[in-house]
């Protein structure tokens, strides 16, 4: 039988994809937010600039920077601040930073910058209003700031191995979007063209953060020996990124918004299977594959963590890395779907680090075919919130079997099954994860953070009922939420992950690896099971570059070929 | 000062569950809140009222329709409850005329009667007394009352919105006072688990120094 000439390889079924192994090993790729940003503000041409820079000896005072777009203006308002070592924590329940943003919409007057100083140092503590659209803060790498500082001032360049260390002189612990704290709401920028795409606002500010912080150890190394007081070495500068530190307050992020998850993850699927449909590859794209398996080798090389489970995937990515050039030795790519046969090679051969690794390396050969997809990875929530009453009950029990099959054969009154309980402190208001059994009265302050657990629930109500779902729902409230998680997870196929997300076993990392990757993190550090410390923008050009640098090519490390 | 629509809508969701309603009505409160505080409706102080009526003992009865009349078992019908099935139901069809019994809160089922019109692709009015709310196929909200009223029967009908009725403008921003926002923020408080000692250090993973 003759084959098809244009065979389109599927996108990958969401039980393989949307599992919380595979969502953490997501690596940084095209469609990450901060390289969708990056191509804009170089293919647009925006223009960046420091109309104030006010900080004293002792590092305290504001910086403006503002970034012009074609048709707006964008401006980050730093506030550093003179912090004793007692008080600088990374966890949500601090109170004080070295240094406090907000991104502004516009130019800011000097009444605006009195207000924000009023209340952008105080985060949580302060009020926004709509012109700002983010809020966040970072704490220094004390170990990195000193050493950096000291060497400037003396007149000489930090040592390179203390700054790849590190990777950062400054962490985010929080960056608030749409809404927080008295922000303008998401849905109130959204039709902006540079905002279209997901964490835009989010992503930029920490981009001029970046740029400041680096203009900032500078100018603290010229206030204390303005004589022999050197900047930093533009190569050496740019190896410097912004640390972030990520919690449990963002892992329940994907499991509450399921239409975007959907839609990050279908996007990359989409993209993926793009490319292992190209009918043929040459030995162009095979030699440019080749290059960035090195060069993903360097940054698996270079990536550092002491966290087990890190340290054990970390291991498996450089073998799989090793495995990947190897077979690319001699990999003909001469027949029909070269790159599906590559994928299906990966499938069998390598751990889930390498085989996630080689989809966004594959991404990168065929930037017409994906980077128009970063247009789909927003999303209209509303679309999930309204429930389909005259769906019949029998209709709903079918799609719980079809789409919720692995928890109706999940045993929940096995202890291990339901270990955990998410819940909300009264402390800090944030979510936490503790263990069912060992926490007293946990049960009433129980978050709808478990799917797959309230899908059984209903599942056993739902079978003995006969009419549509809204009389069920009437007489049934309890199982509302979860009805309308399944309605939506049958519209919108990678909505839902295909785990427990209260087992014993459970890693919040993942699901923290998952999002920070589609930011366009990398090397991700946890600390425990459930925060990570991860790097942004290492290696990116800065504002000031961006006119004559490539905006993509930043995110693995150079190698000598 | 004003306040994000997903600030309110935030503070709704938790504040509907801490009063006891299940996470699935307290979304669909939320959702409520941020449309009528979207067209200026005052649903932030309706919800904390409700609320607070609920807390001081007041109960809601389970609903029963039969032919065009809605009305609860033993008592009031909540309008969270009622204007979850309304909209829900609405795509399968409602009779003509409606009338819901001693309704708690009307002003809290407009936006559900808004959904419906647009499931229905009909226009509904919504009577209570001498005042009246029309609510447009497209989604839209015309004039609007409702805000004083604790209980009342409510009539429903499919009507076309008059030519001259007047459009609520959408805005981006929540108007809400203090008081009823702290009064939904008590409530609130109600889904915050109290710390210990041992969740503070092994809830949230810390327990390592981070000054480095």
């Amino acid at each position: 039988m003759e084959e098809s000439r244009s065979e389109k390889i599927a996108r990958r079924a969401p039980e393989e994809v949307v599992r919380l192994a595979r969502l953490g090993s997501f690596h940084q790729s095209r469609l990450s937010f901060m390289r969708i940003l990056l191509r804009r503000l170089k293919s647009e041409k925006w223009r960046f600039e420091t109309p104030r820079f006010d900080i004293d000896e002792k590092g305290v005072g504001v910086a403006v920077y503002t970034a012009h777009g074609p048709e707006r203006s964008y401006s980050l308002i730093a506030f550093a601040h003179d912090l004793p070592p007692e008080m600088r924590s990374d966890r949500v329940i601090a109170t004080a930073w070295d240094a406090t943003f907000t991104l502004f919409d516009g130019i800011p007057g000097s009444a605006d910058i009195a207000r924000l100083r009023e209340n952008v140092p105080k985060q949580e503590a302060g009020r926004v209003s709509e012109r700002e659209l983010s809020v966040s803060r970072a704490n220094r790498s004390v170990r990195l700031w000193e050493h950096v500082v000291d060497r400037l001032a003396a007149g000489q360049q930090p040592d390179a191995e203390k700054v790849a260390e590190v990777g950062y002189l400054m962490r985010t612990t929080a960056v608030y979007g749409s809404g927080k704290l008295g922000a303008a709401d998401r849905e109130a920028t959204q039709t902006r063209p540079e905002f279209q795409a997901p964490f835009q606002i989010e992503m930029l500010s920490v981009y001029l953060t970046r740029a400041f912080v680096m203009d900032l150890v500078e100018h603290m190394a010229r206030k204390r020996a303005p004589d022999t007081a050197v900047g930093l070495a533009p190569k050496l500068r740019r190896r410097f990124g912004i640390g972030n530190s990520t919690g449990l307050g963002m892992a329940p992020f994907l499991i509450n918004h399921p239409i975007l998850l959907n839609n990050w993850i279908a996007a990359r699927e989409e993209a993926l299977a793009r490319v292992r449909s190209k009918e043929q590859a040459g030995s162009k794209e095979l030699d440019q594959l080749r290059g960035l398996v090195r060069r993903a080798g360097e940054h698996a090389r270079i990536w550092r963590s002491d966290h087990p489970v890190q340290l054990r995937k970390l291991a498996e990515l450089r073998a799989d890395i090793k495995a990947l050039a190897e077979h690319l030795h001699s990999f003909d790519t001469s027949v029909r779907l070269p790159w599906n046969r590559l994928y299906e090679w990966a499938d069998g051969a390598l751990s889930l680090e390498g085989q996630e690794q080689l989809v966004s390396l594959l991404m990168e050969l065929y930037p017409e075919d994906v980077d128009g997809l970063a247009c789909c990875m927003a999303a209209d929530e509303s679309l999930g919130e309204r429930i389909e009453g005259k769906m019949s009950a029998a209709r709903l029990t079918a799609l719980c079997e079809d789409f919720y099959g692995w928890a109706l054969e999940t045993d929940w009154h096995a202890p291990e099954a339901q270990a955990r309980i998410w819940y909300v402190s009264q402390e800090k208001l944030e979510p936490r994860l503790g263990e069912r059994a060992g926490e007293e009265d946990l049960e009433a302050y129980e978050q709808p953070l478990c799917p797959g657990r309230d899908v059984a629930r209903m599942y056993s109500d739902l079978r003995k009922t006969e009419g549509n779902v809204a009389a069920f729902l009437m007489a049934h409230p309890e199982h509302r939420h979860i009805a309308r998680r399944v309605q939506i997870a049958a519209r919108f196929p990678y909505a839902e992950i295909r785990d427990n997300t209260i087992a014993a076993d459970m890693l919040p990392i993942d699901l923290l690896r998952a999002k920070l990757a589609f930011f366009g993190a990398c090397h991700f550090d946890p600390r425990s099971d459930r925060w990570v410390r991860i790097n942004m923008y290492r290696d990116a050009p800065f504002p000031h570059e961006l006119a004559s640098a490539d905006p993509d090519g930043w995110t693995l490390p150079e190698v000598q070929m | 000062m004003s306040h994000s629509l997903n600030e309110v809508g935030a503070l709704a969701r938790k504040a509907a569950r801490g009063a006891g309603m299940s996470w699935g009505l307290a979304e669909d409160a939320a959702r409520a809140i941020r449309w009528l505080e979207a067209r200026g409706l005052a649903g932030a102080a309706a919800l904390a009222a409700y609320l607070v009526w609920r807390d001081r003992g007041g109960m809601v009865a389970p609903l029963e329709v039969h032919s065009g009349l809605w009305r609860g078992m033993d008592g009031p019908l909540c309008p969270i409850a009622v204007g979850a099935y309304l909209s829900d139901s609405a795509a399968a069809g409602l009779p003509g005329e409606s009338t819901l019994v001693s309704l708690r809160k009307p002003l809290l089922i407009v936006p559900f009667a808004a959904w419906a019109a647009e499931e229905l692709g009909r226009d509904i009015k919504l009577e209570c007394g001498d005042e009246d709310v029309w609510l447009g196929r497209g989604g839209d909200a015309y004039c609007a009352g409702f805000a004083e009223i604790d209980e009342a029967d409510v009539s429903l009908r499919q009507e076309e919105v008059p030519g001259d009725a007047m459009r609520r403008e959408v805005t981006t921003r929540c108007a809400a006072e203090r008081g009823p926002l702290e009064v939904l923020e008590g409530f609130a408080g109600r889904t915050y688990a109290p710390a210990t000692e041992a969740s503070r250090i092994a809830g949230a993973g810390a327990g390592t120094s981070d000054n480095d």
